[in-house]
């Protein structure tokens, strides 16, 4: 009985081949490490913003004079469990682009942009850009002073750019000449609707090409269709499991806690087209930007400076010419993959706090750092080369 | 071996059922969120003031978020002229004691009871010039008291608790 | 050698989120006098929120609103504004949007605001956007901390401004009641997900061992 059942419908939907497919058939390397979790737990992560948005957006009302009230007041205080909702959505923010920060390090650390990955590499990047739109888009939301000069900031980037239309497409993404109704519901339309649907796509290629070309190991050999060094998916996800429990552990201590570090105090304040806050900076994930775009001289040269750290990254692929793979078997790379890391750590804590000249100076050595990490990528590769002629 | 295979079944169902409890936890606050909130909940009562009110004008008053009809009827006012469907004396019934301690004032919830509309008072709107309440929907007609005698509607317009203090007559 | 080279990974990155999240990187300049904080412990939330409810209504109010505790100025008890007021609270329930308060006020508003240069603000989030520190400290002595605002100095003492300022903190803070509600909450539910990655990590281990999979 219930084996025809299962046959019935698996006979008219094929739902439990693609299962068995993606899950069985679909086998990863031995011995993957602990990072490897961070993109189901992105996933998850994503999942949960989207449950949330729906949640928040039941009573959220986009508009100039409504907006603060509706979160600060319908939703934190009104609403039966909005506050637990609202905590969701905004830790939630913080979480995934954590767990998408790190993910993105993991793939650098063992390599997984080269060979045959690099369309795996350029949809996460691309991903990656269309997460930042999408916690630009809602930080605007709650209509906060941080809200509000934060898109100001944002939406006069490119008149960074000394061209003369530059001034208008700024005008262009503002609907106006300052952040207003048309910007809120713009913006609103953006990340409730366009955004999350392109993620959604972009997420599922994604997903795909990794399927395809199977994952990196992390010691750096291809055992992509090997059945001795592989092991189906399925047992994996057991250990995902775990981490992600975990995680959710750490998750649930912010919002039942401590959701502070996620809803900036400064945010608290109504939206004021008239005065700027006296500190301002960005959320921490976009610190690291803003550090070297503040502490570069010139508004181009800035604007190019931070811009360079997100193309080499997109060119990681290209800039990276070895055939060696992952940290583990390239002490060379393990080294500059550390400053690296380190540059990006300093880079983001300096720019949570107020411009100095000696924040300045940090800001340009660690950038000089960042950028040394990329140059040295065909060095180390033309090293490695010589090394193996040698051997 | 076969305790290891009960070992492994053990522990795969306890995670499930863990997991379960987790995922219906998860659904609590969703479904929570979607619940009247205290403000709402506050409007379930209604205070009004029947000093002012005229035998068999109809006073419309917001209550739950619907209109609620107030009236003051005459002295010795009765349901004898109506005819028409078997229940037609159900809700004098349960208003007759009432109107007696209330200086003759009921309040009824004025929401047709076949599909919501807001009945239309007729003072003189029925058979031979009698008052009724009218539906314009479906057609439904009630009597002044609420009980349905024409037309579509099953059952008698709702009465809601209510009781009089000195002039104010507190509904909810 | 793995877990070796993995230490500076997790120091970076590590140290990376504890400074972002654990709020080390925001020390407030202004600080609640240690005396103050003697009379605070002394008599208590409940009691402070108590005394500071009338103080807000009776000298604050004068120019701001509080609005998440359906509070407005003066103003509206004007007799040209009261009737208004009454209709617009009862409509809507006590609590004015801005749109509809800003709107129906306007004229109050602009007056306020040849008054004082600016208008003084709706106070319900100032509580959390200024810090308790510097609340007290605006409160205290408004010049000091604000160099040339219109707002006077309304010579309270230390006592009443602790009782303000608690007060303020229920307009946008939860009680301390509903705050350790949501912690006993969130203890539950990290143990549950404690057991829930203990039990996970049980069953794979058997689930591995009787499969022969290394992984
Ligand atoms: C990848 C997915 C998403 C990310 C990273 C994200 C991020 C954010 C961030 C950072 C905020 C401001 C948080 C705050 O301070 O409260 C926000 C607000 C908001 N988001 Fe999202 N979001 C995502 C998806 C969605 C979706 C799918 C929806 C709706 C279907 C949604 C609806 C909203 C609404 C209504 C707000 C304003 C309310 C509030 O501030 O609490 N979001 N989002
Ligand atoms: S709704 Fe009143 S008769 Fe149908």
């Amino acid at each position: 009985m219930n084996q025809s059942v299962k046959e019935w419908f698996e006979s008219r939907t094929g739902l439990g081949r693609i299962f068995h497919k993606e899950m069985v058939e679909y086998r990863v390397p031995k011995g993957l490490t602990l990072p490897y979790s961070l993109g189901m737990l992105a996933v998850l992560f994503f999942v949960i913003q989207i449950v949330s948005g729906i949640f928040v957006l039941m009573y959220y009302k986009p508009d100039a004079k409504l907006a603060f009230d509706s979160v600060n007041y319908t939703i934190m205080q009104v609403v039966p469990w909005g506050w637990f909702l609202r905590s969701l959505h905004a830790v939630g923010a913080g979480f995934f682009m954590a767990i998408i920060y790190t993910h993105m390090f993991t793939g650098v650390y063992y390599n997984a942009y080269k060979n045959p990955r690099q369309l795996v590499w350029i949809i996460g990047w691309v991903i990656y850009m269309v997460m930042i739109l999408l916690v630009l888009t809602g930080y605007l939301l709650p209509q906060g002073q941080l809200s509000y000069w934060a898109s100001e900031v944002v939406s006069e980037m490119p008149t960074a750019i000394p061209l003369g239309i530059m001034d208008k497409v700024s005008l262009w993404i503002k609907g106006g000449f300052s952040v207003g109704d048309i910007t809120i519901t713009r913006f609103f339309a953006l990340h409730v609707v366009f955004l999350p649907l392109l993620l959604i796509i972009l997420v599922f290629l994604h997903m795909q090409f990794f399927h395809q070309t199977g994952v990196t190991s992390a010691d750096g050999r291809e055992v992509h269709g090997n059945e001795k060094e592989t092991v189906p998916f399925i047992y994996v996800t057991l250990k995902e499991g775990v981490i992600i429990a975990i995680v959710l552990a750490a998750f649930s201590y912010f919002i039942f806690f401590n959701p502070a570090p996620f809803t900036p105090s400064a945010n608290f304040a109504p939206a004021n087209p008239m005065k700027t806050p006296a500190h301002i900076a960005p959320e921490w994930y976009l610190t690291a930007f803003y550090e070297i775009f503040r502490s570069i001289p010139g508004k181009f040269l800035g604007f190019m400076a931070t811009n360079m750290f997100l193309i080499f990254l997109l060119l990681l692929p290209i800039l990276d010419t070895s055939k060696k793979k992952s940290a583990t078997k390239r002490p060379l790379f393990y080294f500059v993959f550390l400053l690296f890391l380190l540059s990006f750590a300093v880079l983001s804590i300096e720019g949570t706090q107020p411009d100095t000249a000696q924040s300045r100076v940090i800001g340009q050595v660690f950038f000089f750092i960042n950028m040394l990490f990329f140059a040295s990528l065909p060095v180390i590769a033309h090293f490695e080369k010589k090394k193996e002629a040698i051997q | 071996m076969g305790d290891k295979i009960s070992r492994r079944k053990f522990l795969g169902r306890a995670t499930c059922v863990a997991g379960g409890i987790g995922a219906v936890s998860a659904v609590y606050p969703a479904v929570a969120s979607l619940a009247p909130d205290k403000a709402a909940l506050a409007q379930s009562m209604v205070k009004f003031d029947i000093s002012g009110l005229k035998e068999l004008k109809l006073a419309t008053v917001p209550y739950k978020g619907k209109p609620l009809f107030v009236m003051k009827f005459p002295a010795g006012f009765t349901p004898e002229k109506w005819g028409g469907q078997d229940q037609e004396n159900i809700n004098y019934k349960i208003m007759k004691p009432l109107l007696a301690k209330q200086k003759n004032v009921v309040a009824i919830i004025g929401v047709c009871t076949h599909l919501g509309c807001i009945p239309i008072w007729e003072k003189n709107g029925g058979k031979n010039g009698i008052p009724v309440y009218y539906c314009p929907c479906h057609g439904g007609v009630y009597t002044p008291w609420g009980d349905n005698i024409a037309g579509p509607p099953p059952i008698p317009l709702h009465i809601p608790k209510q009781k009089l203090v000195g002039n104010t007559l507190i509904v909810g | 050698m793995k877990f070796l080279r993995s230490i500076p990974i997790v120091i970076i990155l590590g140290g990376l989120f504890y400074a972002l999240w654990s709020g080390i990187l925001e020390p407030s300049e202004w600080k609640v006098p240690q005396s103050a904080e003697v009379i605070k412990a002394k008599v208590g939330e409940t009691q402070l929120i108590k005394e500071g409810s009338k103080i807000f209504k009776t000298s604050c109010a004068a120019c701001h609103s509080l609005r998440y505790k359906k509070i407005y100025p003066f103003f509206v008890n004007a007799p040209n504004e009261k009737p208004l007021f009454k209709i617009l609270m009862k409509e809507h329930n006590g609590f004015l949007t801005r749109d509809v308060y800003e709107s129906a006020f306007a004229l109050q508003l602009k007056g306020l605001k040849a008054a004082f240069g600016s208008i003084p603000p709706d106070l319900s989030t100032a509580y959390v956007y200024l810090g308790e520190g510097k609340l007290f400290n605006i409160i205290k002595n408004p010049q000091k901390v604000i160099p040339g605002t219109k707002m006077p100095n309304l010579h309270l003492n230390d006592r009443q401004i602790l009782a303000v300022s608690a007060f303020m903190k229920t307009a946008i803070l939860p009680t301390a009641k509903e705050t350790s509600r949501r912690h006993l909450i969130g203890m539950i539910v990290i143990i549950f997900f404690i057991i829930l990655a203990i039990l996970i990590a049980l069953y794979r281990k058997v689930v591995l061992e009787e499969d022969n999979i290394e992984e």
